[in-house]
């Protein structure tokens, strides 16, 4: 299964595979693998407690936002087709989400609570996957 | 163990079987003499009659499913003979409803002959779990219950009535469908086509971009047409007409995938001898939302299949020249002709999109394409 979300499939025979559904397109829109990166950074950071701590995990999540963007690019590139920007931005949201709700480093800022982050999880997750990327869209 | 409710069906479709028979119990006597068990078993039932026609049905599914195997014919279960006897003689809902006992219960023996029973009467499958992962979260796992295949029976029983004269149009259409085959490094590229003139077929153009994009008159210089490819009486596709295309100029027009997607094929000359083959009408007229559409096509290059919706079309788009339906289709279908309620073709079946939920097929608007073809019609 590629990773780029599929919402036009020509249906010759050697045409690959069936356009997304939700389930599919939630589990392509989430980056898990740049989550559980993030959670392995986060421990890391926090073993070690000379470092300066909030600092760092400031600099790890721009960098995670940054190369979330780029990856999913990269991922979803495909042949014949445009960038998938709408996916991108999506799963760029997601990390940022993740990160939100997992805590660290927002839980220095005075507005957070762990509440917060649970209930946007809950609602990103839920809503996200409603979304066909209008990239190879018809416009009506 | 054969449940009480399916030796019910078993006992009523005898019963109803010998209900139209003048001598109720000549039918009885058919049965078991037809159905090949050992002499000895059909003297053995033969001497006993219940007394009724129902009752004598009940009593001889009882009795069958006592006897299990006959030793003369170990690839059968006794049912399983007599249901060999019965299902030439029954009617669709009958017929369909039999094929699922004997597939559940096994009656026949042999895999094989089980498939072409599953092919034939369109028979569901129980859900194997194979494909949870292209799905999401398993959560569907304890349901249904273990009285599934009940409700799938259930479900053939109230299948939706269809008009016997759509069915005839339906039929007098299949002979202009063809099955486009065009071999590759990738394997065989199935599409579908159908005539819109006396030697020309209309298709996709992705069907016949493969396998090179770039010399598409190349690809289908190799290309096989094959007409009346539908399954046969004994559940397995027929060969069908295999014709070629002219073998100079196969493409006589055609307009890229990304714009109207089409491509009208000249067939060899030899097309014109087979006067079973007919030309599909057209209607240039916009479609309507909420109306019916219907597809004859070659789903994943196997045998014809009609997908019919009674008011399938979701969305015209006219300035974009496409129509979306929900009418069910898959790969292989590219090509296939979309037609009304008239069955006159009003687009080419083209792609499946995504929707929020589910997903919808589009086509290309036949009275788009027709303005670029229509001095090649005449």
């Amino acid at each position: 299964m590629g990773r780029r979300v599929i919402t036009t499939q020509l249906q010759s025979s050697q045409a690959n595979g069936d356009v997304d559904t939700y389930f599919s397109k939630l589990v392509k829109y989430i980056p898990s693998d740049v989550v559980g990166g993030w959670v392995a950074a986060t421990s890391a950071i926090r073993s070690d407690a000379s470092a300066p701590t909030n600092l760092l995990l400031w600099i790890a999540f721009g960098a995670g936002v940054v190369f979330t963007t780029f990856w999913t690019l990269k991922h979803t590139k495909m042949p014949k087709k445009r960038p998938a920007i709408t996916q991108a931005v999506i799963s760029t949201g997601a990390f940022i989400v993740w990160v939100f709700a997992l805590g660290e480093p927002f839980a220095s800022l005075p507005f957070y609570r762990p509440l917060y982050g649970s209930l946007l999880l809950v609602l990103y997750t839920l809503f996200v996957a409603l979304i066909n990327p209008r990239e190879d869209e018809i416009s009506a | 163990m054969m449940k009480h409710k399916d030796r019910s069906i078993m006992a009523n479709i005898l019963a109803r079987q010998a209900s139209y028979a003048a001598d109720p119990r000549q039918f009885f006597t058919f049965v078991l003499r037809q159905a090949n068990l050992p002499d000895a078993w059909v003297r053995e039932r033969l001497g006993q009659w219940a007394g009724d026609i129902d009752g004598e049905a009940r009593t001889l599914v009882d009795w069958a499913v006592d006897k299990g195997t006959p030793p003369n014919r170990p690839d059968y279960t006794t049912l399983g003979c007599i249901s060999e006897v019965l299902l030439p003689k029954l009617g669709l809902e009958d017929a369909t409803d039999l094929a699922c006992l004997v597939v559940r219960y096994r009656w026949y023996k042999d895999e094989q002959r089980r498939a072409a029973l599953i092919q034939r009467y369109g028979i569901p499958q129980p859900f194997d779990g194979n494909d949870v992962a292209s799905s999401g979260p398993d959560f569907i796992s304890p349901w249904p219950p273990a009285d599934a295949d009940e409700q799938l029976q259930g479900f053939l029983r109230s299948a939706q009535e269809m008009d016997v004269g759509f069915l005839e149009l339906a039929t007098r259409r299949s002979r202009s469908i063809c099955r486009i085959e065009i071999p590759g490094p990738l394997g065989m590229c199935y599409g579908t086509g159908f005539l819109v003139a006396a030697n020309l077929v209309l298709t996709s153009h992705h069907v016949v971009a493969y396998p090179n994009p770039d010399d598409i008159q190349a690809n289908a210089q190799t290309a096989t047409l094959r007409f009346n490819y539908v399954t046969g009486e004994n559940g397995a596709p027929e060969n069908g007409l295999e014709l070629q295309l002219h073998s100079t100029k196969p493409i006589l027009a055609y307009s890229p995938t990304d714009d109207l997607d089409y491509a009208l094929l000249q067939v060899e000359e030899s097309i014109r001898d087979y006067t079973n083959l007919t030309v599909t009408p057209y209607a240039l007229t916009l479609p309507i939302r909420g109306k019916g559409l219907h597809i004859l096509h070659h789903p994943e290059g196997n045998a014809m299949k009609l997908g019919f919706s009674d008011n399938g079309v979701t969305e015209v788009f006219d300035r974009i020249n496409r129509i979306q339906y929900v009418t069910q289709t898959r790969g292989g279908s590219s090509g296939a002709p979309c037609f009304n309620d008239q069955w006159q073709v009003i687009a080419i079946h083209r792609s499946e999109r995504s929707r929020p939920f589910g997903s919808i097929r589009e086509g290309v608007l036949f009275r788009a394409i027709y303005p670029e073809i229509q001095h090649h019609l005449t």
